[in-house]
């Protein structure tokens, strides 16, 4: 076999590779068990979330606790555009989300990135806090205690061809899915990179990254501001997902629940850690939730477990086990 | 109108003296064993609701006793049975520790209790007013005030006065000085943890009367017990006590001139302290940044 | 011309005065040893000259540019650079790794998101020449966490050459070394001071009194003598501070 045939070979053997075609098939294979697809669309949106999230913890080792702020600001940006702006332009809407996120993101981020450690994490849970109040309190903007609702998700004509209208929902799911992808890309590149290279070094050793010549704040503060962009990409597809916003969506518990699917992953040694925490996190709290209404009971002792047991997370265990290539700074 | 105002002024004072008692609990568990625990929101809900039920049983005072020490002991149960596990790791662990455990005790408060709220009276004695001369006082509140002051008060003693506490105030500042002391530090911190739990708790019973019982006062409480601790900084008990009636006042006053904005003043004060104070008003170099 | 000038320089951390109206001047390619019993201040010197912390009192001159108040990087920027006495380097990136991150900040490549770290060829190439000039060439490719503690004490010091220093400031290179090593990192100073100006901080006296121009001894945040070798050698006050009483080397 020619070195372009066992190349793809090998490409196709990859665990990612496989792991793809899994989500790629997913949508018909999930109705013959009974399961149905939103399932699979929420794991994918929280995917793009975790890994937003990772790029801060596991990469730069800053812990944000406030992190589902930018999430819910995504969501709003996309509904207040929606219901003020436009919908019929529809990249307008998704657009606004996003920079609502990353605006404000750096704006946080400016303000925090000089301090670090467990102060840095109360920082942004306060701060993440106050938005949750602006969400639940400002009526006349964000809807308060009721949201913003009646979202639609775009459509797309093709010319000549036809029209693909999102709220299919397994249209909708292969759109997250090319979203997941392109994020991942995007992340992916940005983490080999020498401005992540950087970032790695922060997280390993700070001081002697400045004593390198780098200034470290404005790193930090462009971590963030990144990490909130795709956060809030997150939240203008998980606005999408629910055709609504709500300041629930900032409730600082939420912000807790991203940090545990990153762990629980094993974002801190793995690129992927986020994809395989959320898909752990959402199975588990839709299995327990669906089986008895005391299900914060044993998403509670699992978590202990886990954290007690298996601290390096998901991908940490199948690194341990020889099944996965560990993280390295240069890719 | 003075009076309205002395009103809101006072209750903004109480609601201070509440808090510090609350963040004085969190900030001890914080400064002797580095952990940031979430479950402390959870350990004032036990105890609110044991409190509910307690008082049927054996009456208020009683109750005012017992709650906080079975909090106390749940609270040294956790920690020497899960939390001590995670004292060498990263700070993140402890976190998503009690943050897990939080989210365990808050769903077996719904077992236990049922996922609807309960109001509980204040007690019969210190209902209704009471005639201060320049204002007319909710009798409950002042005795809310005045408990919440005899266990600053009591706290104080006890870090300050007492060979015991003096090791524990060593132990915020590093553990090596409290081995050098030659004290047994896996009790002591199990101790502290049960002192913290044991301030949550009664925390927990004092302000149910007021805030309601629901199972999720327990991460309402949380967020305050942050804020005071970092308004006030670490390591000090005079800037939980100042921090305290900020928050308190700012958020007693808001509610009288902008009731929409009162949860979220106590966040804006945090973000103005720190931003002219980054280790809040009275706080030294501490674990918290590294 | 002196090249760095420190004058009058003081900290007070709390009530302890760890650094108390220290001046000192270097000039060109000269190797100055800071010796002084533990707590004396030295690091503490060493903090607030890099921009680390700032001074109560006092500036920092290079090249007659006062650079009191600039932080750590910009001072690096100028053309200062440090070592570390606790270790100090990125225990999970490889020698040439680490060396690269140096080079990397000093052309400025940082803020690159798009590009892959491996296609910038202009900061790879000039990895080998300090990997070879510090003889870590066999290890290039070994963590540093798998190092020895001897060849993790020269990286460090070849990660502050990275940025292509004029003046180098080496926090206690030799501690922790066995005699060998020691030697080898003897060799790596005498070769730096025939190009660039170093400050020294030692205890162990052999390297100071084989390698300075000049000694200065500081104790408890004051300088209290300063000289030649030979002149330091027999101060009173010197042995008073370390021994209480007589050189024991």
């Amino acid at each position: 076999m020619n070195s372009f045939g066992s190349r793809i070979l090998r490409l196709g053997g990859h665990p990612i590779t496989l792991t793809l075609f899994l989500f790629a098939i997913l949508p018909l294979a999930l109705p013959l068990i009974g399961g149905h697809i939103s399932l699979a669309t929420e794991i994918l949106i929280m995917s793009i979330f975790g890994l937003a999230f990772n790029l801060l913890l596991g990469y730069t080792g800053l812990t944000s606790f406030g992190h589902a702020a930018y999430l819910g600001l995504g969501a709003y940006g996309f509904a207040l555009c929606e219901l003020y702006l436009t919908k019929r332009v529809w990249f307008v809407p998704i657009l606004s989300g996003i920079l609502l996120a990353g605006i404000i993101a750096f704006l946080v981020g400016f303000v925090i990135s000089k301090k670090r450690g467990i102060y840095y994490s109360l920082l942004t849970l306060a701060i993440g806090q106050l938005f949750y109040f602006i969400a639940f309190r400002w009526n006349e903007v964000t809807g308060g205690e009721t949201g913003l609702t009646g979202l639609v998700r775009p459509s797309f004509r093709i010319p000549g061809l036809f029209l693909l209208d999102l709220s299919n929902a397994t249209l909708f799911y292969y759109f997250v899915l090319l979203t997941l992808l392109v994020t991942m890309a995007i992340l992916r590149r940005i983490v080999n990179s020498p401005f992540g290279a950087v970032l790695q070094i922060i997280k390993q050793n700070e001081t002697r990254a400045r004593y390198l010549g780098y200034n470290t704040f404005w790193y930090k503060c462009a971590c963030f501001t990144i990490s909130g962009l795709f956060s809030g990409l997150a939240g203008v597809l998980y606005a999408m997902f629910t055709y609504c916003a709500f300041a629930d969506y900032l409730y600082w518990v939420n912000s807790g629940d991203v940090v545990m699917m990153t762990l629980i992953g094993g974002g801190l040694t793995s690129f992927f850690g986020p994809l395989a925490g959320a898909a752990i996190f959402i199975v588990a709290k839709n299995f327990f939730s669906s089986v008895t209404q005391h299900w914060q009971i044993f998403m509670g002792i699992i978590f202990v477990i886990f954290i007690l047991a298996f601290p390096e997370g998901f991908f940490g265990i199948l690194r341990k086990q020889k099944l996965f290539r560990p993280k390295t700074t240069s890719g | 109108m003075l009076s309205h105002f002395l009103n809101h002024l006072f209750n903004g004072m109480v609601l201070g003296l509440l808090l510090t008692v609350i963040a004085l609990g969190f900030s001890l568990v914080l400064g002797v064993m580095e952990v940031v625990n979430f479950a402390h929101g959870v350990l004032f809900a036990v105890g609110a609701y044991l409190a509910f039920t307690l008082v049927k049983l054996v009456g208020f005072w009683w109750a005012l006793l017992i709650s906080p020490i079975l909090v106390a002991i749940l609270g040294m149960i956790l920690e020497s049975g899960l939390i001590k596990r995670i004292y060498s790791l990263n700070a993140l662990y402890g976190l998503l520790l009690t943050f897990s455990i939080a989210m365990g005790l808050e769903g077996l408060i719904k077992l236990i209790w049922g996922p609807m709220g309960y109001s509980i009276p204040a007690p019969p004695f210190a209902a209704g007013f009471i005639d201060l001369g320049f204002m007319v006082y909710s009798k409950y509140r002042l005795m809310q005030g005045v408990l919440a002051l005899l266990l600053i008060l009591a706290l104080w003693l006890f870090l300050e006065k007492t060979t015991y506490g003096a090791v524990i105030k060593a132990g915020t500042i590093s553990t090596e000085m409290v081995m050098a002391l030659g004290k047994n530090l896996p009790r002591l911190r199990t101790f502290v943890f049960g002192m913290g739990s044991f301030l949550a708790g009664i925390a927990g019973v004092l302000t149910a009367p007021m805030w309601g019982i629901r199972p999720g006062i327990g991460t309402e409480a949380m967020m305050p017990a942050l804020v005071v601790v970092v308004v006030g900084g670490m390591g000090s008990l005079y800037g939980s006590i100042i921090a305290g009636q900020m928050v308190g006042i700012v958020t007693g006053l808001t509610v009288m001139f902008y009731p929409r904005l009162s949860d979220l003043m106590m966040y804006v004060l945090m973000l103005v302290v720190f931003l002219a104070r980054p280790r809040g008003l009275m706080g030294t170099k501490s674990i918290l940044e590294e | 011309m002196e090249l760095i000038a420190i004058e009058n320089m003081a900290k007070s951390f709390g009530g302890l005065r760890a650094v108390d109206g220290v001046t000192v001047e270097l000039k060109e390619r000269e190797l100055v040893s800071v010796i002084g019993p533990n707590g004396a201040g030295k690091t503490t010197l060493f903090n607030l000259i890099t921009g680390f912390i700032k001074p109560d009192r006092g500036k920092v001159f290079f090249k007659g540019e006062d650079i009191t108040h600039l932080p750590v990087q910009k001072m690096v920027r100028k053309g200062i650079a440090r070592s570390f006495q606790l270790l100090n380097v990125f225990s999970e990136l490889t020698v040439f790794e680490n060396i690269r991150m140096g080079i990397q900040a000093h052309m400025g490549f940082g803020f690159q998101f798009l590009t892959s770290l491996d296609s910038l060829t202009e900061v790879r190439e000039k990895v080998p020449a300090i990997v070879e000039s510090v003889g870590l060439h066999d290890k290039e490719n070994v963590r540093a966490k798998d190092l020895s503690y001897g060849d993790n004490k020269i990286l460090d010091v070849a990660i502050a050459l990275t940025s292509n220093p004029e003046v180098i400031l080496l926090d206690e290179p030799t501690s922790g070394l066995a005699m060998r090593e020691t030697g080898r990192m003897l060799d790596l100073i005498g070769k730096l001071s025939e190009r660039l100006t170093i400050l020294l901080v030692e205890h162990d006296m052999n390297v100071v009194f084989a390698l300075s121009k000049r000694i200065i001894v500081m104790d408890q945040g004051k300088i209290i003598a300063e000289g030649l070798p030979d002149d330091i050698r027999k101060d009173e006050r010197v042995q008073e501070a370390y021994f209480g009483g007589e050189w024991s080397c």
